[in-house]
């Protein structure tokens, strides 16, 4: 496909594909840089990977012990974070338990100690605490629910962060700095000119089906496991954008079971963790291949299983929770033959395609949330090479928004109607832009209503994120609040939100219910794989109550 | 020959019309319930069928507009109903709580909304879905936001709308309401109020005549007013039937001879028949249990009564399965957990003498309270039968 004269300016200098935690970083780091940016993101902002991961900016120990150089940038990259966006992140305490009857309990938890020892030397990069090791005695003073037989274990520190946040952060300082966002934009087609060169995009809104056609001098492929399909529209072999798709999935719990993140070892042999997220628990990973529909990614039963079997071993009392989710991501991991899913390299790297004969036109493979940033600095390098710029790199000092300055949530509470809880989350959420949403509130005291209880969310955040951080949906808002992730599912409080954000994006009532309507359903199917025995009555009958508040279209009458 | 004695096991729509049908039929009934469950958190509406469905409306059987009657609390027969669901949707129903406004009457009027808001209930926003509906649109009925002073105050805001009803019960309290309504302004054709006009007291009734004009509520949100006011009128008519009330979870069922036992916790109950209406929609009214309870994991559909109690979905029996864990929920889809109920040979379970089942789901309509109740009806009348 050619277009028109290669002389005509085009509409942007860099067009980034993909909304996730890279996309939004290169769409940002070039927009500091003063390049003009287009993105399009064909489902919502952290749709894939990135809002479906662990939530942690780690400092790699995995690497330590063959290539410490990764842990260093992992966790100098990790220092930067903590500085650019200091309200999502929050510490987490790791307890490395090492169990009787694992054969040399003792060597291992020897071997754990000296390991950690030399990680210690990095973690004052990250403001990390250096590890302890602990006692039998130590482990159940620290965390009485842990089965007894342990001889002893290693403490850690790792800092844990809410992904779809740090994408959404990226995507409001990139927008603020002149970049162009379009989510629910999927892109049909990367334009060549004549000689082979990448010159733009052609997309299409999924939501109101408006397309177009916008040009740019570089084309960033950063889709994540979609990388070789967004290839493929450039008319490239899908294996010149090869990933090995991994799928993770997380379970998550209805109580807040420890204060410490605990490892524990699955039926296989792989680790998994138990960890505490705010009020709730999260037991997560799994990793497999995965050649499903990336745009439908929903875990198993056998995964659930597999996690929760894996968490109750070393924490039985996992068992008396209730799990009340799952989320699930697909890895773009980089690609490998014959090598196991746990073994495969999470580094990343930049293909320039112009040795597949489209030139302009940039893949960024794998990767980790850890190090987005870094990962993101080198493609945006690449690309103000390519076009001449040279401004300096600052994503590592510029704050993202929010993350300029702290502010109390106690005082937040001050003169609107809501509890220093709301205010606590809020704050978490938007740094210092909570007082944005504080300020709605005041304007309008309505807004301080409380729509979703479980987390709480209130009016006046549903329509700032509508309004400023492009929430199109309730799945949107859901992305970036946690809006309907608690124990009722939504079912109290997603209708009242279509409701709302129709009023807010001025469409019909009919298309919020719509919209409510397609949340429900999608968090349903994402809690049935974990449904247990006494919990099935209860979710059936939450069904059938909800029902009887929704139905189809009206009849025109 | 003395009058069988029937145990119902359920305290929702079905095992209510149940021990209501068993105890015409001259059996000694009593009604094992565990406390709230799918009916007592219904919205105040009455169907035959989900009503997302849009199937033809058929009018309720006599017996079943017998058994309202004798509820006391829900207007059915006549006409079809048009409600307003919690979030502005102008639904058909067959039937419904009498304290639902029934907009029905009112094309070409003008309906007030009343300008209260509280956290389950939005006026402003009903208002826009009200006048966004097709059916408002093409019977020319207009929605106005009323400010309404006094109407709630502000702590009232954050109240449960069921806590909210039971503060309408109170007469002075409906007075000034009543008061509030009237005080100037034109009189509205009708006024909609939130899902909050009483417990134990007919309010919407009361502001009906005070008003001058109708008064009535949108639907109620789960576990809202109307949900409370079945359990009182339930409660009101077994009491008036002389059918014994027992709370508890039933957890086990076996024969006794030609009769059954049924145990709930450290109680055992035998009569020679029961009704199975538990649960309702929930599984059809069944529980569902570790098969083993040394394989925690497991995961299979069973009865947690004890007893081959058979259970079906779509025709198919679910004890019957290719895979460790049981049904497989995930490829079955969303819905299967209101599929899935007892087999029965109508109201009989098949294969259990003695035993008969009453729900929604052993009805075949999901969902639908008339279906459940008509349902409760036939195996009440069967189990108290020669």
């Amino acid at each position: 496909m050619s277009v028109e004269s290669s002389e005509a300016r085009p509409d942007c200098d860099v067009i980034v594909i993909g909304g996730g935690v890279n996309g939004t970083g290169v769409a940002r780091d070039c927009a500091l840089r003063g390049l003009s940016v287009a993105l399009f993101e064909r489902n919502d902002i952290a749709f894939g990977a990135s809002g479906n991961s662990s939530g942690m900016i780690h400092g790699g120990p995995r690497y330590l012990t063959y290539d410490p150089e990764v842990t260093h940038t992992s966790c100098l990259d990790s220092g930067h974070i903590q500085r650019i966006a200091p309200h999502l992140l929050f510490r987490i305490p790791f307890l490395a338990p090492v169990y009787r009857q694992r054969r040399g309990a003792k060597l291992t938890l020897f071997g754990y100690d000296a390991f950690f020892d030399l990680y210690d030397k990095y973690q004052p990069l990250k403001r990390g605490k250096p590890h302890v090791r602990l006692s039998a005695d130590d482990l159940r003073r620290l965390e009485p629910g842990l089965v007894a037989d342990a001889v002893g274990g290693v403490t850690f520190d790792e800092w844990g962060i809410d992904g779809a946040r740090l994408c959404i952060g990226s995507m409001v300082d990139a927008i603020e700095r002149g970049a162009t966002v379009r989510v629910h934009t999927t892109v049909s087609e990367v334009l060549k000119s004549d000689d082979g060169r990448a010159t733009g995009v052609r997309w299409r809104d999924r939501l109101t089906g408006e397309s177009g056609t916008t040009t740019g001098l570089v084309v960033v492929n950063a889709t994540g496991a979609w990388a070789p399909i967004t290839a493929a529209l450039a008319g490239l072999p899908p294996r010149a954008a090869r990933v090995r798709p991994g799928k993770g999935i997380h379970v998550f719990l209805d109580r807040r079971l420890t204060n410490y993140a605990i490892v524990a070892s699955a039926i296989d042999g792989r680790q998994v963790f138990l960890m505490p997220w705010q009020n709730m628990s999260v037991i997560g990973t799994t990793d497999d291949d995965y050649y499903g529909d990336l745009d439908a990614v929903v875990a198993s039963a056998d995964e659930s299983r597999y996690l929760i079997q894996a968490a109750e071993r070393v924490f039985p009392s996992v068992r008396q929770a209730r799990a009340i989710g799952t989320w699930g991501g697909v890895r773009p991991t980089l690609w490998g033959w014959g090598v196991n899913e746990d073994k495969l390299s999470r580094e990343h790297e930049i293909v320039d395609h112009a040795r597949h004969g489209v030139d302009g036109l940039y893949s960024m493979i794998g990767g980790k949330l850890a190090s987005y940033r870094i990962f993101a600095e080198e493609m945006t390098d690449v690309i103000a090479a390519r076009l001449g710029n040279t401004a300096q790199r600052r994503t590592h000092v510029s704050p993202l928004p929010g993350g300029d300055e702290a502010v109390d949530p106690f005082e937040l509470t001050r003169g609107v109607a809501i509890d220093a809880l709301t205010a606590a989350r809020l704050e978490y959420r938007h740094g210092s832009r909570a007082l944005r949403v504080i300020e709605r509130m005041k304007q309008s005291p309505r807004e301080a209503r409380v729509v979703c209880e479980c987390e709480p969310v209130t009016e006046a955040e549903i329509r700032y994120v509508a309004e400023h951080e492009l929430a199109c949906t309730v799945d949107d808002v859901s992305r970036r609040t946690r809006l309907g992730l608690g124990s009722c599912g939504g079912m109290r409080c997603a209708l009242r939100c279509g409701a709302i954000l129709a009023d807010a994006r001025q469409q019909s009532p009919e298309r919020g219910r719509r919209s409510a309507l397609a949340f429900l359903d999608g968090a349903l199917a994402r809690r049935l794989s974990i449904v247990g025995p006494a919990q099935a009555r209860q979710e059936a009958l939450a069904l059938s109550v909800l029902r009887s508040e929704l139905g189809a279209d009206e009849e025109s009458a | 020959m003395t009058a069988p004695r029937v145990l119902v096991v359920g305290g929702g729509a079905a095992g209510t019309a149940a021990a209501w049908s068993a105890g015409r039929a001259g059996a000694r009934v009593t009604l094992l319930h565990a406390g709230p469950g799918a009916t007592a958190l219904y919205s105040g509406a009455l169907d035959r069928e989900p009503w997302s469905e849009r199937a033809r409306p058929s009018a309720a059987d006599e017996l079943t507009v017998a058994f309202a009657v004798a509820l006391g609390i829900w207007r059915l027969g006549g006409q079809p109903a048009r409600i307003s669901t919690l979030h502005g949707e102008l639904r058909p129903a067959l039937g419904r709580d009498r304290a639902l406004l029934d907009l029905a009457p009112f094309a070409g009027k003008c309906v007030a909304v009343a300008d209260a808001l509280h956290r389950e209930h939005d006026p402003r926003l009903l208002v826009r879905a009200l006048e966004a509906s097709p059916w408002a649109r093409s019977a020319r009925t207009r929605f106005e936001l009323r400010d309404v002073p006094g109407l709630l105050d502000e702590s009232e805001q954050n109240l449960s709308s069921y806590d909210l009803a039971k503060r309408f019960d109170d007469p002075e309290r409906s007075a000034l309401v009543a008061r509030a309504l009237t005080a100037g302004g034109e009189a509205p054709a009708a006024w909609l109020l939130g899902p909050w006009l009483g417990l134990e007291v007919d309010v919407a009734g009361l502001l009906t005549e005070a008003v001058g004009v109708p008064v009535g509520e949108v639907s109620s949100p789960p576990g809202g007013a109307a949900g409370g006011r079945f359990e009182w009128a339930r409660d009101r008519l077994l009491a008036d039937q002389g059918v014994s009330v027992e709370r508890g979870v039933a957890t086990e069922i076996s024969r006794d001879g030609a009769g059954w036992v049924v145990t709930a916790g450290d109680r055992q109950v035998a009569a020679e028949r029961v009704v199975l209406a538990f649960g309702g929609v929930q599984a059809g009214g069944i529980c569902l249990g570790a098969v083993r309870p040394e394989e925690p994991l497991s995961l299979a559909f069973r009865a947690s009564l004890a007893g081959e109690l058979p259970l079906e979905l779509d025709g198919e029996p679910v004890d019957r399965n290719s895979t460790l864990f049981g049904v497989d929920f995930v490829a079955r889809g969303v819905d299967v957990l209101s599929r899935v109920g007892l087999a029965a040979d109508g109201a009989a379970v098949r294969g259990c003498s003695g035993l008969y089942a009453a729900g929604d789901a052993i009805a075949g309509r999901p969902r639908a309270v008339l279906e459940a109740i008509a349902a409760g009806i036939a195996a009440g009348a069967a189990a108290a039968g020669a």
